[in-house]
């Protein structure tokens, strides 16, 4: 399987050029939550970011959206800078982010109104990505009418009706139980062969990581530095029991242990211990 | 019991009279018990209300009866918090299986129960309904004391080691882990897909027979014969068992014999002795890398030395390692199968009774061969030692459940 996107597909490269944020407030001195990183992601790349929390992934995709301006450095999407949030950078959050007065279909195609898009054509693409996730017959329902795994398909349904050139997941799975996670995981890995959306994906899970991601990249404790920049070479579908599928997670792991231990509770615990 | 359910409903009949009675008693035991993470006074009204407005054909087979749940299994709009600060706003949108066809049947959740941290580390503040200087057991603490300070009729609790077995009979309850996959466990927290058990703590045989006839009525046909054979089962375990617990199973064999049953004795092959623990501990831990490996990367800091310890073990268990322990685990299981036949186990359930707070939560020794070995296990309190509730514990081959109920019925209130 080639990883080069088809020429007619809207996708783009990221480039990170020095991007460091710090976050000053009235009350305490400035907090470094990201060093200046250099970080070049080429079209159509599953890129996975792992690292303890506070590391700064979250931050980084805050500002490859446009959501906060880095202190230092430039991102480009393509060869254009950030400066603003854009509907071409599409984001998918942990908490959906739907909007509770509309429908499943109008959720969808909310975006494609922006973009201009008429009428029957936002219907038309809407459905079509409802149908991609498996929602095509809940497309009237309303969003408290869903469970949350079928929020998050209607989340990820939405940011692909656009059509962006980039695509940014914070931890889109964390909240869901294992059984809708593998199907989503499935769904996602399915659409992105489809399209080759350039993907940058913030998650706690390494085997998440390993499973979805072309290659995946391992940040320090606060502040943020990339400590591991490793291309994950296995064919789809992965199989998570498999021995290069371990061994990949297990050279995350010991990168990934190394900035965990800095983040251990002092005090460390106490206690009884039973089950 | 009768065939149309239980009645543990207030004298006047109301449930919502039977909620007061609950909340009153609450308030005044918790102060000291701390069995709970939460109950809400309004939601559980509101509920009581809407039973007993039901006209009584429309009335299901648990009517009116208090359950507590143990914060490992979903609860719609509770906080279901895995007794870790991970997890502490967790809060389900739907009820857990279990959770959702006894509340179908009629059954309140008066609440939610402590469990230590992801049922397997951290103790919680729970204390023992008979003496609150010692422990309830662990993990399902809060169920367990629950129902022996009297406060619910019964509660779901969960079993992965020993954490159902142990606190019932510490504090004098009914406890019941069933065969291994007999209950739907959708919306529970995992630890071990390959050993979890969801199971009750009861007040009393008819109650924990009523609900366990709604949750596996598969399994709950009653065995043919009256009473089973029994096998009473030397203790295997490194623990040491102390006097009194080994006293209670010899008059729990005297009370059987006297009901015509046969008696004979039982010893553990020492082969399933020896690896029993180690087999158990590689199957969990590898588990609880599998299902928590992604909080100890979220929440390090969060987590006590030992979860650590289980997911960083368990993440370098290999596949091969864990395939290995699972056909372990199948062999002793069918080994167990073969030897006890069509008869019933007895034993302690504990190595004794409760043991102060600050000596731990107790042995798991005595109930862990059954979990691993997916056996059905019960326990019933039988005697007391010092005040304290001692137990009889009764494991039935796979699938024969209700000929170990059927031994609990008979030992029960003759202690």
């Amino acid at each position: 399987m080639s990883n080069a996107p088809e020429a007619d597909l809207n996708t783009k490269s990221i480039s990170i050029r020095n991007i460091g944020v710090t976050f000053k407030s009235e009350a305490s001195d400035a907090v470094e939550a990201l060093c200046p990183i250099d970080l070049e992601i080429p079209a159509g790349e599953f890129v996975a970011l792992v690292g303890p929390s506070g590391c700064g992934k979250s931050t980084l995709l805050n500002v490859l959206a446009g959501f906060i301006p880095p202190s230092v450095g430039t991102a480009l999407v393509g060869d254009d800078k950030i400066s603003k949030p854009d509907i071409d950078h599409g984001m998918v959050f942990q908490d959906y982010a739907l909007f509770p007065w509309l429908n499943v279909l109008d959720n969808v195609a909310f975006g494609l109104e922006r973009q201009g898009v008429g009428r029957d054509e936002r219907e038309a693409r809407a459905l079509e990505n409802l149908d991609l996730v498996g929602l095509k017959d809940f497309a009237g329902k309303r969003v408290h009418e869903l469970s949350g795994g079928m929020k998050q398909r209607v989340a990820i349904a939405r940011v692909f009706a656009t059509d962006p050139s980039i695509i940014l997941m914070d931890e889109p799975f964390g909240a869901l139980d294992a059984l809708t996670r593998r199907f989503l995981q499935h769904q996602l890995l399915a659409i992105w062969q489809r399209n080759r959306k350039t993907v940058v994906f913030v998650t706690h899970s390494v085997q998440e990581a390993v499973y979805l991601a072309s290659r995946a990249i391992v940040m320090t404790a606060r502040p943020g530095r990339i400590k591991l920049d490793q291309k994950i070479e296995l064919a789809h579908p992965r199989d998570f029991s498999a021995a290069d599928f371990r061994a990949y997670e297990k050279l995350i792991y010991d990168q990934l242990d190394e900035e965990l231990a800095k983040t251990f509770n002092l005090e460390g615990s106490g206690g009884t211990f039973r089950d | 019991m009768t065939d149309g359910g239980i009645t543990a409903i207030a004298a006047d009949g109301s449930c919502l009279a039977a909620v007061e009675d609950f909340l009153g008693r609450a308030g005044r035991a918790e102060p000291t018990l701390r069995a709970f993470t939460e109950i809400r006074p309004d939601r559980l009204r509101a509920d009581a209300h809407a039973l007993d407005a039901l006209p009584t054909p429309k009335r299901g087979p648990l009517h009116g009866i208090l359950l507590a749940v143990k914060e490992v299994f979903d609860v719609a709009g509770y906080v279901c918090g895995w007794g870790t600060p991970i997890h502490a706003g967790r809060q389900p949108s739907q009820d857990a299986a279990m959770v959702a066809k006894l509340r179908a049947a009629g059954a309140l959740v008066a609440g939610i129960t402590v469990s230590t941290e992801y049922a397997l580390s951290l103790a919680g503040p729970t204390t023992n309904p008979f003496d609150s200087t010692r422990t309830p057991g662990a993990s399902s603490q809060g169920s367990a004391a629950a129902v022996g300070a009297g406060l619910v009729p019964a509660a779901l609790g969960s079993q992965t080691i020993g954490s159902i077995i142990r606190p019932a009979a510490y504090c004098g309850c009914i406890g019941v882990k069933l065969s291994w996959g007999a209950i739907d466990a959708a919306g529970s927290m995992p630890l071990s897909d390959a050993i979890d058990h969801p199971g009750i703590i009861a007040a009393d045989p008819d109650i924990a027979a009523a609900i366990l006839k709604l949750l596996a009525p598969q399994l709950m046909t009653p065995p043919a014969v009256k009473l089973p054979n029994i096998l009473v089962l030397e203790p295997w375990h490194e623990a040491e068992t102390a006097p009194e617990a080994l006293a209670a199973v010899e008059r729990a064999t005297r009370v059987l014999a006297e009901a015509g049953t046969s008696i004979q004795r039982m010893r553990m092959p020492d082969w399933i002795a020896t690896k029993e623990e180690r087999v158990l501990d590689t199957i969990l831990a590898f588990g609880v890398a599998k299902h928590h490996g992604e909080d100890y990367v979220r929440s390090t800091a969060h987590m006590s030395d030992r979860l650590r310890d289980y997911v960083v073990r368990g993440r370098a268990v290999s596949q091969a390692a864990y395939d290995d322990a699972i056909n372990e685990q199948d062999r002793i299981r069918q080994t167990l199968n073969a030897e006890i036949g069509d008869g019933v186990a007895i034993m302690p359930p504990t190595t004794g009774i409760a043991p102060k707070l600050d000596a731990g939560t107790g042995s798991r020794a005595p109930q862990r061969l059954w979990t691993l070995a997916g056996l059905p296990a019960m326990t019933v309190p039988f005697g007391r030692h010092l005040g304290m509730p001692l137990g009889v514990q009764a494991v039935a081959r796979h699938g024969q459940d209700a000929r170990a109920l059927a031994v609990i019925g008979a030992l029960y209130g003759k202690g």
